[in-house]
C-alpha cells in the first residue's frame, strides 16, 4: 500500500435517494493503490448504486468522489438537485474508473476486438494499430484472444464477462469496479471468471469488487466492506472480521451465504 | 394485349421512370439528412428541442402527402411576391423543386419517428458500458447509439423508402413527367389503358424489388452478430490451452 500519493479513490459520505427512499446514507469509502476491496451485501442493499455512484452513472444528492486527488466537481441544478459541473471532467475521470457490469454490457454489434479497441482509439485517441495490439495482449490475458473476431452473442456468458474485462482494462485504468462479475453466470463459468480477476489482484490491480462470492471475498480482497440498508455495517481485514464477525447482521449474512 | 404499343411507349415511360428514381434519391438523402437532427431533437429532454421536432413530426405523418405537395406548390403562387423578396420564387415555381421539398419534407417526418424508436430500443446497458468508458454528448451518438439505432431501424427504413418511391406517382399531378405522368400522357392519347398501365406498375414492381434487395443485403451485413456463426475456424483445444 502507498499512502504517501493521493488514494486512487477516495468517496465521502455519498448519499443517494431515488425518489423519497434514501438508498445509500452516507458511505465513505478510500482505496489506496494495489487495494482490493470486496463490498457485500444483502440484495437491495445498495451495493450497484453505490458502486455507480463512483463514476456518476448516478449522481449522488451528497458526497465528493476523488480520483487519484481530483474531486468532481458538482453544482446545484436548476431543480435544486446536485449535477456534474463539467460533463468533460467526468469522462475523463470515467476512463481512469474500469467498469465491469454484472451483465456484460458488451456492444453487441461489435466483435470482441472491436469492443475491445472502441474507447482506447475513440476516447484515448490510441493510434488503432497500437490499440490492436495492446488489445491482442489482454485478450491473451483473459483467455479471449482466440475468440477476437467472434460476437459477443457467439460466446459463452464466461467469455462475454472475461471480454468485458478486457475493454475495461484497455483503457489502463487506475481503479477496476466490478458490479457482481458471476452473478448472471451459470455455475460451471463462474471459476474462469474469478480467475481473471484473481489474476488482476495478483498483479497488483486497485480494485472494488461487489459480489455475493463469500469466499472469493475472503481470498482475495484486502479489505471488506458490508453494506446493510445504505450504511457501512462493518468492515476490516477480511480475515479478521469473517472469523470474528461483530456485527449481528454480517454475522447472518455469512451464515446465509455460505 | 397490343405488345407493339408497349414496345413503343417503353422509352417514354423509361425516361419518367429516371424522373420517378432522381425525385426519389434526391427527397430519400435530403430527408435523412433532416430526420437525425429531428430524432435527436425528438428525444432530448429540452422542451425547446424535442417541442418542435415533435410538431413537425406530427405535421408531417398526420396530413396526406398530397396536401403537402399541394401546400407548397399552389401555396407558394400565393405567397410569390413574399418568396421573390426573400430571392426563393425561383425555386418555388419550378414543380420538380416543389416535389422535393414536399416529398423529403414528410419523409423526414417518418424517418425521424423511426429513428426516434430505434434510438430509444439501444440497450440501456451498452449505452451506461459507453459513458463508462468516458465516452459522451457527440461521440457516444456517432460511435454506439445511432449505429445501433440504425440497425434497430432499418427493417422500417426499408417500407419508408419503398413507400416515398411509389408516393413518387403523385408528382405527375404537379405537371412533372415521371413514369405516372408519361403513362397518363400516352393513355390520354392512345387510350391503352391496361397495356400501358400494366407496364408502368410492372416497372415500379421491379425498382420496388431492387430497393428491397440493396437493404436485404444491408441487413445481412448489419446482423452477422444475430445469426449463428457460419464457420468455426478456432481450434476449441488451443482455446481451453490458453486459459490455463
Ligand atoms: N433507478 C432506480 N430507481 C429507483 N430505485 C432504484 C433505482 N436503482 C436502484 N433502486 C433501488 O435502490 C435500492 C438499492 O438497489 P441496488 O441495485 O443498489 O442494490 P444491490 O445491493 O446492488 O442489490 P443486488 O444485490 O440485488 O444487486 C433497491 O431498493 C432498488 O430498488
Ligand atoms: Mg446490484
Amino acid at each position: 500500500m502507498d499512502t504517501a500519493s493521493p488514494a486512487a479513490i477516495d468517496v465521502e459520505e455519498i448519499h443517494k435517494s431515488f425518489g423519497n427512499v434514501e438508498v445509500l446514507k452516507g458511505v465513505s469509502m478510500t482505496a489506496h493503490r494495489g487495494d482490493v476491496i470486496s463490498m457485500l451485501g444483502s440484495s437491495g442493499s445498495g451495493k450497484s448504486t453505490f458502486l455507480r455512484c463512483l463514476n456518476l452513472l448516478e449522481i449522488p444528492n451528497a458526497g465528493t468522489v476523488a480520483v487519484n486527488g481530483e474531486t468532481i466537481a458538482m453544482k446545484t441544478a436548476k431543480n435544486g438537485l446536485p449535477e456534474p459541473a463539467d460533463m468533460k471532467q467526468v469522462a475523463r475521470i470515467r476512463t481512469k474508473l474500469g467498469m465491469v457490469f454484472q451483465s456484460f454490457n458488451l456492444w453487441s454489434h461489435m466483435t470482441i476486438m472491436e469492443n475491445v479497441i472502441e474507447a482506447p482509439v475513440h476516447v484515448l485517441k490510441i493510434p488503432r494499430t497500437e490499440a490492436i495490439e495492446r488489445a491482442e495482449a489482454i485478450l491473451h490475458k483473459v483467455g479471449m484472444y482466440e475468440r477476437r473476431d467472434y460476437y459477443p452473442s457467439h460466446t459463452s456468458g464466461g467469455q462475454q464477462q472475461r471480454a468485458a474485462i478486457a475493454r475495461a482494462l484497455a483503457m489502463e485504468p487506475d481503479v477496476m469496479l466490478f458490479d457482481e462479475p458471476t452473478s448472471s453466470l451459470d455455475p460451471e463459468l463462474v471459476g474462469e471468471v474469478l480467475k481473471v480477476i484473481r489474476d488482476l489482484a495478483d498483479d497488483g490491480a486497485t480494485m472494488i469488487v461487489v459480489t455475493h462470492e463469500v469466499g472469493f471475498a475472503r481470498e482475495v480482497s484486502s479489505h471488506t466492506v458490508f453494506l446493510h440498508e445504505g450504511r457501512i455495517e462493518e468492515q476490516g481485514k477480511p480475515k479478521e472480521i469473517f472469523a470474528n464477525p461483530s456485527t449481528q447482521r454480517f454475522r447472518q449474512f455469512l451464515s446465509s451465504n455460505l | 394485349m397490343d405488345f407493339q404499343v408497349i414496345i413503343d411507349s417503353m422509352p417514354s415511360l423509361l425516361e419518367g421512370m429516371v424522373l420517378t428514381i432522381q425525385i426519389t434519391f434526391l427527397s430519400l438523402v435530403i430527408g435523412f439528412a433532416m430526420a437525425i437532427p429531428l430524432a435527436l431533437m425528438r428525444v432530448s429532454k429540452n422542451p425547446l428541442l424535442w417541442m418542435p421536432a415533435y410538431g413537425y413530426i406530427f405535421f408531417f405523418r398526420g396530413t396526406p402527402l398530397l396536401v403537402q405537395l399541394f401546400l407548397i406548390y399552389f401555396g407558394g403562387g400565393q405567397f410569390r411576391e413574399q418568396l421573390e423578396m426573400l430571392g426563393l420564387w425561383v425555386f418555388f415555381r419550378e414543380a420538380y423543386f416543389c416535389a422535393v421539398f414536399s416529398l423529403a419534407l414528410n419523409t423526414a417526418g417518418y424517418t425521424a419517428e423511426i429513428l426516434r424508436g430505434a434510438i430509444g430500443a439501444v440497450p440501456t446497458g451498452e449505452i451506461e458500458a459507453a459513458k463508462a468508458c468516458g465516452m459522451h454528448g457527440q461521440l457516444l451518438y456517432r460511435r454506439i447509439v445511432l449505429p445501433k439505432a440504425f440497425r434497430l431501424a432499418i427493417q422500417a427504413y426499408s417500407n419508408e423508402v419503398v413507400f416515398l418511391f411509389q408516393a413518387t406517382s403523385l408528382v405527375s399531378i404537379i405537371t412533372l413527367m415521371d413514369l405516372t405522368g408519361y403513362a397518363r400522357v400516352i393513355v390520354a392519347r392512345t387510350f391503352d389503358i391496361y397495356e400501358i398501365y400494366i407496364t408502368a406498375a410492372l416497372l415500379y414492381l421491379c425498382v420496388t424489388y431492387g430497393i428491397l434487395y440493396v437493404f436485404k443485403k444491408v441487413e445481412h451485413r448489419w446482423s452477422a452478430h444475430l445469426r449463428q456463426r457460419d464457420t468455426d475456424d478456432v481450434d476449441e483445444a488451443a482455446i481451453t490451452a490458453s486459459m490455463h
